[in-house]
């Protein structure tokens, strides 16, 4: 299998405010010495608790931000190295839906714009085309083509998420990064977007990058997983075998079930009349 | 406290909201429920006075005995943070990106409670605490871009927090975060609500949260309040048809679903159908068209709500299901 993606040895640190005036200033290490490959048709999960440098990994893939040390292949490219112009062109290639699906959509523009804007990337699209594309991507997240004409702010949150996963899908690409794609939405929603994911996967090959703090999701969803503590990669490997035999301390904290206080709630079901 | 009668919320036209009416009592924890695109922000919107400009807003509010439907924007700025306050759906759009996440959180404090700058401060520093940021004073000069999507959600919680308001309308507030951290940030809400009287409409698809913060849900469908109810009572014995599918979509949280390396990824079940767009949205039941049990009479005749049991319970439809067998 083609390997889609790979990171070596990747870090990235953020400088944190002053403490004193002129003081030294002190650096966030939000990921460390980050490797993984990832390769055509598979989905890789990405857990680890809140904060832990997901997010600024999957920006990292994406070109949005430069690392400090390591090297990104996409497609088999060094994007860190290719002139701005080539980038555009690969872009089309690889895409990424938002955390904050917000963020990805231009609040004066309809939403149809927003969705064909990867599209521009490829000159042999023309406009009828493009329309067309971005009405079957609208129909595929369970909205309707009419609603391309809509703007950001008259969408609900779970509509506008899968706005977002419109425009992560619509150049069918062959790397998606999907951060929190589904947590907005509804679980029979979210079903049917995650058939959808795993059809684009048997259909095109979509390899993905699946962050995720829903473990049970990614459990469903992904072949493999990698776990983050601390801007680390500290665990990684088949999904079914890290989840069931964790061998770090910390996946065994992740995937230790919170306490429910389940005892009021069954109270409450016996007294139902 | 608030009193909410024949509340409509409509777009050109189309109604998105249909004549909800409902309390919210002191100290009362309410969950509200339903698939994407059904009416819960706009309802959460409209408590606060904030439901878009392009609504047509009709119906009464009443806060503490005052009609607020009609109340000037001056009227209901005043209640907003020191009354009622609000985690809003999508943090990063909520939250100013100009402003340092301590000046987000201390400047209501400055303004309602009149506290100082340091004192503000300090208290700022005490919420980020108890919403689990970690570093919370250096995270106090930053922005909300620095920070991850999980932390801007916390932020949020804690700005809306700093002036004790005697409600809370939190929407989808855990979205961004792990089980563990959640857990904290409902049994958070849980306690406020309980040693403060703070009242919260709690806004989640996550059914096993909303059972564990709230005492009362009310599950809408295209617009639709279609049944209330004790919370416990209402997961365990759905009258609805279309609580009964919200219920049964719930994947099996207990157990996580290992397949073996290679096996075929099973099929997700869902709600046969999806929400029709407002203008499409059937006159009369919003779930016809989608429904298991479904009547001719169904599509053209809004059903009107029944009454179960001794009177806490309430189903909106014509032929509700039979009282599921509970062990006694
Ligand atoms: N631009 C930035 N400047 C400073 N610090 C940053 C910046 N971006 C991220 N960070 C910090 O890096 C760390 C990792 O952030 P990241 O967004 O990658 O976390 P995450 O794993 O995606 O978390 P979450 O689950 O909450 O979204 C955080 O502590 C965050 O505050
Ligand atoms: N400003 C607006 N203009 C037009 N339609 C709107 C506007 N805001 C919301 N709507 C529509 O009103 C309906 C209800 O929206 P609302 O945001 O209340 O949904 P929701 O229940 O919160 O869904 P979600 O779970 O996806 O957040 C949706 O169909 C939405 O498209
Ligand atoms: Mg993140
Ligand atoms: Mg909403």
């Amino acid at each position: 299998m083609s390997v889609v993606l790979s990171l070596s040895g990747v870090s990235r640190a953020y400088p944190l405010p002053r403490r004193r005036l002129l003081g030294p200033r002190p650096m966030l290490q939000a990921l460390s010495d980050a490797s993984l490959t990832l390769s055509a048709g598979e989905t890789l999960g990405i857990v680890g608790e809140s904060g832990s440098g997901k997010s600024t990994l999957a920006r990292l893939v994406m070109g949005f931000d430069r690392p400090d040390a390591g090297r990104i292949t996409v497609l088999g490219q060094d994007i860190n190295a290719l002139p701005a112009p080539e980038l555009r062109r690969l872009r089309a290639g690889f895409q990424m839906v938002f955390q904050d699906p917000f963020g990805s959509l231009d609040p004066r523009r309809p939403v149809g714009w927003s969705i064909a804007e990867p599209l521009l990337a490829d000159p042999a699209l023309d406009a009828p085309t493009r329309r067309k594309r971005v009405a079957e991507a609208l129909e595929q997240v369970g909205l309707r083509p009419a609603d391309g004409a809509k703007f950001p702010h008259q969408f609900s949150g779970g509509q506008r998420q899968r706005v977002a996963i419109a425009r992560g899908i619509v150049t069918r690409p062959r790397l998606l990064v999907a951060d929190e794609p589904v947590s907005a939405l509804d679980v029979s929603m979210q079903g049917q977007i995650l058939n959808l994911l795993s059809d684009l996967q048997a259909q095109m090959g979509l390899a993905m990058l699946f962050i995720s703090h829903d473990l049970a999701l990614v459990a469903h969803q992904c072949d493999r997983v990698a776990v983050m503590h601390r801007g680390r990669i500290v665990e990684s490997g088949p999904v079914a075998q890290v989840f069931s035999h964790p061998r770090e301390s910390y996946t065994r904290s992740l995937l230790a079930r919170p306490e429910t206080k389940s005892a009021d709630n069954r109270e409450l079901v016996n007294n139902t009349p | 406290m608030y009193k909410i009668r024949n509340l409509s919320l409509s777009f050109d036209g189309h109604e998105a909201v249909r004549s909800a009416s409902f309390d919210i009592p002191r100290g009362a924890r309410l969950g509200l429920v339903g698939e994407s695109g059904c009416g819960k922000s706009i309802t959460a919107l409209a408590l606060l006075g904030m439901a878009p400009a392009s609504a047509r807003v009709s119906g009464s509010i009443e806060i503490d005995g005052q009609e607020m439907a009609a109340a000037p924007e001056r009227l209901w700025r005043s209640y907003r943070a020191r009354k009622v306050a609000m985690v809003f759906q999508e943090p990063l759009s909520a939250l100013n990106p100009l402003k340092r996440v301590g000046d987000i959180i201390a400047e209501p404090m400055r303004l309602h409670l009149r506290l100082d700058r340091r004192a503000a401060r300090a208290r700022a520093r005490d919420l980020l605490v108890e919403v689990g940021i970690p570093d919370p004073e250096a995270r106090l000069d930053q922005y909300p871009h620095q920070l991850s999507g999980g932390q801007r959600q916390r932020v949020l919680i804690a700005a809306a927090l700093s002036c004790d308001p005697q409600l809370l309308v939190a929407d989808e507030p855990t979205t961004a975060l792990d089980a563990h951290v959640a857990g904290r940030i409902l049994d958070l809400l849980k306690r406020l609500s309980e040693t403060r009287d703070m009242a919260l409409v709690f806004i989640s698809h996550d059914l096993e949260a909303v059972a564990r913060v709230t005492e009362e849900m009310l599950v809408m469908y295209g617009g639709d309040i279609v049944e209330r109810g004790p919370t416990a009572q209402l997961l365990a014995d759905p009258r609805h048809p279309y609580t009964k599918g919200l219920i049964e979509a719930r994947p099996r949280l207990d157990a996580l679903t290992l397949r073996a390396d290679g096996a075929p990824r099973p099929r997700l079940a869902s709600i046969p159908g999806s929400v029709p767009a407002l203008a499409d949205l059937p006159k009369g039941c919003r779930f016809a068209g989608r429904c298991p049990i479904e009547r001719p009479a169904c599509a053209g005749l809004r059903p009107a709500v029944s009454v179960l049991g001794p009177g806490q319970r309430q189903v909106r439809c014509l032929a509700p299901l039979l009282p599921a067998k509970v062990p006694a």
